[in-house]
């Protein structure tokens, strides 16, 4: 980097080990810095692991050279937490969309069109957000506006890395029921990575709770009250009330054993 | 009663908005607060509800008159003094000390080209007076508290080093150290996972146990409300919708909006177990 000073390895993952069956979400839990992230972008094939395999439709994809990735990509995609940042502000909702198509399909400019409105109307949108720019949607339109791109070619999986949580509450469960009736119309599988254990109830079939780059805990079901990791039970313990009479007593301990590392990029 | 130590009193904010193609100057006034008026208690927490766009950070700016373009009108009284008259050079040592703030966009606060130990410090000791070191020392204790790890490191940086989590959790932390009368905290644990929010929220209500300043606390999220307020005002378009006791809104909620943000809530929301 220039800066002088060592570089520090910072093991993000450590032995994670997760199966995703198809048309099934898993949701993986756990608090900032856990790690979360850097097993969705192995995933995705945007970092190598440095040990391990990943297996997707019977290829390994740790080492999978560069061109194959690119048939992987067509049944692989990806919804970000921020969805601003996760598209081309000078590009309008209709191009946003059709890019993949335009990138792996062979087809006419009117059938691009047509897909795209048929998917803008699948994510509760309409035909005249087309011609829309980022900046003239809101927060939970946007997000709608990444949701569609990322079903048009039809993938298997999607990674789904906080994609409500810059939300306002009430538009989180109105994406997170899009995401669900998507789910079951399309048989897509999620990797659901969230903080949020009420999201992952919703969404999710099974659950990983991760702290510091391990899986501290899992369940082939969303039953949360069958977790008792020690870590799971501080996640849950952070939840929020849904009522005032069940206000959390502030643990004394809450303040001192739950960071992960933070590092400067964190 | 006990006096409050915040009072608004129909409290409107305006932003002009030009109308008409280049050569027409008229400008039309927006409203964006629309008559809003509460009184924040010491030891106390009020809650304001809303969604994105109801106004509820406009009515934080205009307390503190940071709304540059904006035309304010109404009544604000600290602790019995108006200080919706006061120049500017008056509100730079209110704001902080007297009204402690933590606001939505915090890389917009700091000064970018000074590092965060230098902002940290120098904001402490304008209010008080403290040697260098000391000051240093309240900020890295604040840093940890909101659980920044590294913190001495941490004074060196300079904000485009920090992500806008990390920044918020700055701006809590000085707003925090300050130990103001009244806090007005926007959406303080937006973003943040669950178990850095609840650790907010903790030192939030640490800090009302420790000084009994009073709160301000706009959020969207009725999980933060649950947890903390006392009492809560639900905005939407500018104008208080609701207002009530906590577990009276929770209980029984009159205005058809509040009704449809509780209905609005993820757990109650599946059809079916699993």
């Amino acid at each position: 980097m220039g800066w002088g000073g060592k570089r520090q390895i910072i093991q993000a993952l450590r032995e994670v080990s997760i199966d995703i069956q198809p048309g099934t979400c898993l949701g993986i839990v756990g608090a900032s810095g856990a790690g979360k992230s850097t097993l969705g972008r192995l995933v995705l094939g945007l970092e190598r692991p440095d040990a391990g395999e990943i297996w997707f439709q019977g290829e390994e994809l740790g080492h999978l050279p560069l061109r194959k990735w690119y048939r992987v990509r067509q049944d692989m995609q990806v919804v970000f937490q921020d969805s601003f940042s996760a598209v081309n502000p000078r590009l309008k909702a209709q191009d946003i969309i059709s890019e993949p198509m335009r990138n792996y399909l062979n087809l006419t400019d009117s059938e691009v069109a047509q897909q795209v409105i048929h998917l803008l109307e699948t994510v509760g949108l309409t035909a005249s957000d087309a011609n829309k720019y980022p900046h003239q949607f809101s927060g939970g339109q946007l997000q709608r506006v990444t949701i569609a791109r990322a079903i048009a070619l039809k993938p298997k999986l999607i990674v789904l890395d906080e994609p409500v949580a810059s939300l306002d509450m009430s538009i989180q469960a109105q994406i997170l029921d899009l995401l669900l009736q998507l789910k079951q119309q399309f048989s897509l599988s999620y990797l659901f990575i969230t903080h949020d254990l009420t999201a992952v109830a919703y969404l999710a079939d099974a659950i990983a709770v991760m702290q510091s780059g391990e899986i501290v805990e899992s369940l082939d079901n969303v039953n949360l009250n069958q977790l008792s990791h020690p870590y799971s039970q501080q996640l849950i313990a952070a939840q929020l009330p849904s009522h005032p009479r069940d206000r959390k007593a502030f643990p004394s301990n809450l303040l001192l054993n739950s960071f992960e590392q933070s590092s400067i990029s964190s | 009663m006990v006096e409050a130590l915040l009072s608004v009193n129909h409290l409107r904010t305006a932003l002009p908005e030009r109308r008409g193609g280049r050569r027409r100057r008229e400008v039309e006034y927006h409203e964006i607060v629309r008559g809003v008026s509460f009184h924040l208690q010491p030891g106390k927490v009020l809650g304001i509800i809303g969604e994105s766009g109801s106004g509820k950070s406009a009515t934080c700016l205009s307390i503190l008159r940071l709304f540059r373009q904006a035309t304010i009108q109404g009544s604000v009284q600290l602790a019995g003094t108006e200080i919706t008259q006061l120049k500017e050079a008056e509100m730079r040592l209110i704001r902080g000390r007297q009204i402690g703030m933590i606001l939505q966009n915090p890389a917009s606060f700091f000064n970018p080209i000074a590092s965060i130990g230098q902002q940290f410090v120098d904001t402490l000791q304008s209010h008080q007076s403290l040697t260098r070191s000391t000051a240093r020392s309240i900020a890295t204790d604040h840093l940890a508290a909101v659980g920044l790890t590294g913190p001495q490191q941490l004074l060196q940086q300079f904000p485009f080093q920090l992500s806008g989590g990390m920044l918020q959790r700055v701006m809590i932390a000085i707003a925090l150290a300050l130990q103001p009368k009244v806090l007005i905290a926007d959406e303080p644990t937006t973003a943040l996972d669950v178990i850095t929010q609840m650790q907010i929220l903790q030192l939030l209500d640490q800090l009302q146990q420790q000084t009994h300043c009073a709160i301000l606390l706009v959020t969207h999220d009725l999980g933060v409300i649950a947890q903390l307020a006392d009492d809560v005002a639900v905005m939407y378009n500018g104008e208080f919708v609701e207002q009530s006791p906590v577990a009276q809104l929770f209980d029984r909620p009159q205005h058809p909006y509040t009704r449809s943000l509780f209905a609005a809530r993820l757990s109650h929301r599946r059809e079916g177990g699993r």
